[in-house]
C-alpha cells in the first residue's frame, strides 16, 4: 500500500485517531446538554450530562457493585461462550451432516426473543446467576460458532493439496494450519459477541430478580437491575448512569479485542528479518 | 510382471555406484488415466520416473497435467491402468502458502506433519531457507515476500520433506522472467542431488528443456514413455546438451518444432 504524505494512517499519527471517537462522544455530550437546557427539560424525562455525572458520583457505591456483577456475568458467560463456540465450529466445520442437523437449531436458538426467554429460565433454572449466565451464552454464542465454522473453511484449496500429500491427520491440520489462519475470523465473532453478551446480560439482570430498592444492602443485581428499578422510581438520571457504565463496558471490552487481534497481527508477522533487504 | 525392468531411459545419470542393476524406479504409471463424472481427466499414461532424472512434460491447458501429478502425489486414484509411486512431495500451482505465517513455519509444516518439535524444525527450515537464497527472512510473513520469494519458501518446503520424488506444478508460472531466470538456477542446483528425481509440468517450451533431462509431452491421447516404447507411438523427443542449457544448444528451433508438433497431435 502506497501512503501519501499527509495521509498517514493510524501509525502515522495515533493521538488522531484515539481523539477521533472521544470528539464524536464530546460533540453528542455537548449536544446533549444543550438540548436539556434550552428547551427546560424536566430531568425526570431526560437528565442533562451534568445530573448523569452527579447521579454517577452519588451512587457510586451502588453503582460499583452493580458493575462489577454485570462485568462477571458479561466475563463468564462470554468465556464459555468462546469455548462452546469455537468447539461448535470445528464440530460443524469437520462433519458437514453435523452442520446441516445444527444449523436450524442455532439460528432457532437467535430467533427467540430475550425478553421471553429470560423469565422462562429463570423458572427453569431459579433465581441467581445460572440463568442469567445462560442467557449470555445462548446469546453469545452463535457469532462465535459461526464465524469458527467461517473461518475455518477459509484455508486455500492449493495449501489443503500439500497438508492431504503430507499425510496430516485432522487434528494436526487444525492446529498447524486451520485455527492459526482462522484466528482473525474468530475474533471478529467474539467482538460480536461482546456486545451480544451486555444485552444479554442486561435483560437477564432486569427481568431475573424481584425488585429491590438502592437501600437495601442485601442488593446484589446488575446494571440492569439498576435501570429496571430506577425508571419506575423516576430516578432517571440513575439509570442513565447505568447505562453510560455499561457502554464503557461493552467499549472497554471491545477495544481490548481489538488490541489482542493487533498483537496476534504483530506477533506473527514477526519482527526479524524486516531489517534485510529483498 | 517386473517393475524393475528395461524402462531406464539411456540418459538416466547417476546410478548407483557399481553401474550394474540400474536404480529402482520411483513411479511407474501403466496405462494409468482418470476419469471423473463421464470426463476423462487424463487420458492413459505410461511413465516410469528413475532416481536422479528430471522430467519435463509439456502440455497444452486441461491434458491433465495437474491431474497427472494428483495421482503421483497419491491425492487421487486411477480409474484405468497402475499407478505405483514412492512417497512424493507436490509443489501445487500457486505455492499453497498460508499467508498469515512466516516462511520458516511454511516452511517447516512437513516437518511439523511428521511430529518435530517446533523450536527443532524452525531450525531446520531456516538453514533450508538459507539454502534456497532466503537467509535472514525466515521470520518475515510470507504475504510480505515478492512471487519470486515465495516460490522459493514453496521449494524450501517441498525440499523438506525429505522425499525422493518432488512434483511441480508449474511453479514458475506466476512470476515475472528474470526471476524465472533465478529460481531455474536453484532449481537446477537442487535437481539430481542424492538421487532425488523431479517431475516438473508446464506449458512454456524454453523452459521445459532446460530444466530436464528428458521431455515428455502430453497430448489428449494420453503420454507414452520413449523409454517403454509401444507400437506405433510418437518417435522420443531427444535432449542434446545437459540440463541448464537453453534451447540453442540443446536442439535448437527443430527440437522446438518436434515438441510443438507433439503438443499439436
Amino acid at each position: 500500500m502506497i501512503t501519501l504524505p499527509g495521509t498517514a494512517d493510524g501509525a502515522g499519527s495515533p493521538w488522531r485517531s484515539r481523539l477521533a471517537p472521544l470528539l464524536t462522544i464530546g460533540v453528542l455530550v455537548a449536544g446533549w446538554q444543550a438540548l436539556v437546557r434550552l428547551r427546560h427539560l424536566d430531568p425526570i424525562v431526560l437528565p442533562a450530562p451534568t445530573e448523569v455525572a452527579a447521579a454517577l458520583w452519588r451512587d457510586r457505591s451502588l453503582l460499583l457493585a452493580a458493575l462489577e456483577h454485570t462485568a462477571l456475568v458479561v466475563g463468564a458467560g462470554l468465556l464459555l461462550a468462546l469455548a462452546l463456540g469455537v468447539l461448535c465450529g470445528i464440530a460443524m466445520h469437520r462433519a458437514p451432516s453435523l452442520r446441516r442437523a445444527l444449523e436450524p437449531l442455532l439460528v432457532g436458538s437467535q430467533a427467540v426473543p430475550v425478553p421471553i426467554l429470560a423469565p422462562l429460565l429463570v423458572v427453569w433454572l431459579g433465581f441467581g446467576l445460572l440463568p442469567q449466565l445462560a442467557i449470555v451464552v445462548l446469546v453469545a454464542f452463535f457469532p462465535v460458532a459461526i464465524a469458527t465454522r467461517d473461518a475455518l473453511a477459509g484455508l486455500a484449496p492449493e495449501t489443503d493439496l500439500v497438508l492431504r500429500n503430507l499425510g496430516a491427520s485432522h487434528g494436526q491440520r487444525l492446529r498447524l494450519a486451520e485455527l492459526p489462519g482462522a484466528l482473525p475470523g474468530i475474533l471478529t465473532g467474539v467482538r460480536l459477541a461482546v456486545v451480544f453478551a451486555v444485552i444479554g446480560a442486561v435483560f437477564a439482570d432486569a427481568t431475573g430478580q424481584s425488585a429491590t430498592t438502592a437501600a437495601d444492602p442485601t442488593f446484589s443485581g446488575g446494571l440492569g437491575r439498576v435501570v429496571a428499578d430506577a425508571v419506575p422510581q423516576l430516578q432517571t438520571d440513575r439509570a442513565f448512569a447505568a447505562i453510560v457504565l455499561l457502554v464503557l463496558l461493552s467499549l472497554l471490552l471491545f477495544w481490548s479485542l481489538g488490541g489482542v487481534e493487533r498483537r496476534l497481527d504483530r506477533r506473527s508477522s514477526g519482527s526479524h528479518g524486516k531489517a534485510v533487504p529483498e | 510382471m517386473s517393475i524393475v525392468d528395461d524402462s531406464a531411459p539411456a540418459t538416466a545419470p547417476r546410478t548407483s555406484a557399481t553401474g550394474t542393476a540400474p536404480p529402482a524406479p520411483l513411479a511407474v504409471l501403466q496405462r494409468a488415466g482418470v476419469a471423473h463424472g463421464g470426463h476423462t481427466l487424463l487420458a492413459p499414461v505410461d511413465l516410469t520416473v528413475v532416481p536422479g532424472e528430471t522430467v519435463a512434460i509439456v502440455g497444452r491447458s486441461g491434458a491433465g497435467k495437474t491431474t497427472l501429478l494428483h495421482l503421483l502425489a497419491g491425492l487421487v486414484a486411477p480409474t484405468t491402468g497402475a499407478a505405483t509411486a514412492s512417497p512424493a512431495a507436490l509443489m501445487p500451482q500457486r505455492d499453497g502458502l498460508m499467508p498469515w505465517a512466516t516462511a520458516r513455519d511454511n516452511a517447516a509444516l512437513p516437518l511439523r506433519v511428521a511430529g518435530t518439535r517446533r523450536d527443532a524444525a524452525r531450525a531446520q527450515a531456516e538453514t533450508q531457507l538459507a539454502a534456497v537464497g532466503l537467509a535472514g527472512l525466515g521470520g518475515r510473513r510470507v504475504n510480505r515476500l515478492s512471487g519470486g520469494q515465495r516460490q522459493r519458501v514453496a521449494l524450501a518446503r517441498t525440499l523438506l520433506t525429505g522425499r525422493a520424488l518432488l512434483l511441480l506444478d508449474e511453479p514458475f508460472a506466476a512470476v515475472d522472467a528474470l526471476t524465472r531466470d533465478e529460481l531455474h538456477e536453484l532449481l537446477l542446483a537442487h535437481a539430481g542431488a542424492d538421487g532425488r528425481a523431479m517431475l516438473l509440468v508446464t506449458h512454456d517450451v524454453d523452459e521445459a528443456v532446460r530444466l530436464a533431462t528428458r521431455v515428455l509431452v502430453l497430448g489428449a491421447g494420453g503420454l507414452v514413455d520413449p523409454a517403454r516404447p509401444a507400437p506405433g507411438a510418437a518417435p522420443a523427443i531427444q535432449l542434446a546438451g545437459r540440463p541448464g542449457q537453453r534451447l540453442s544448444e540443446r536442439g535448437g528451433e527443430p527440437l522446438r518444432a518436434a515438441i510443438l508438433a507433439e503438443l499439436a497431435r
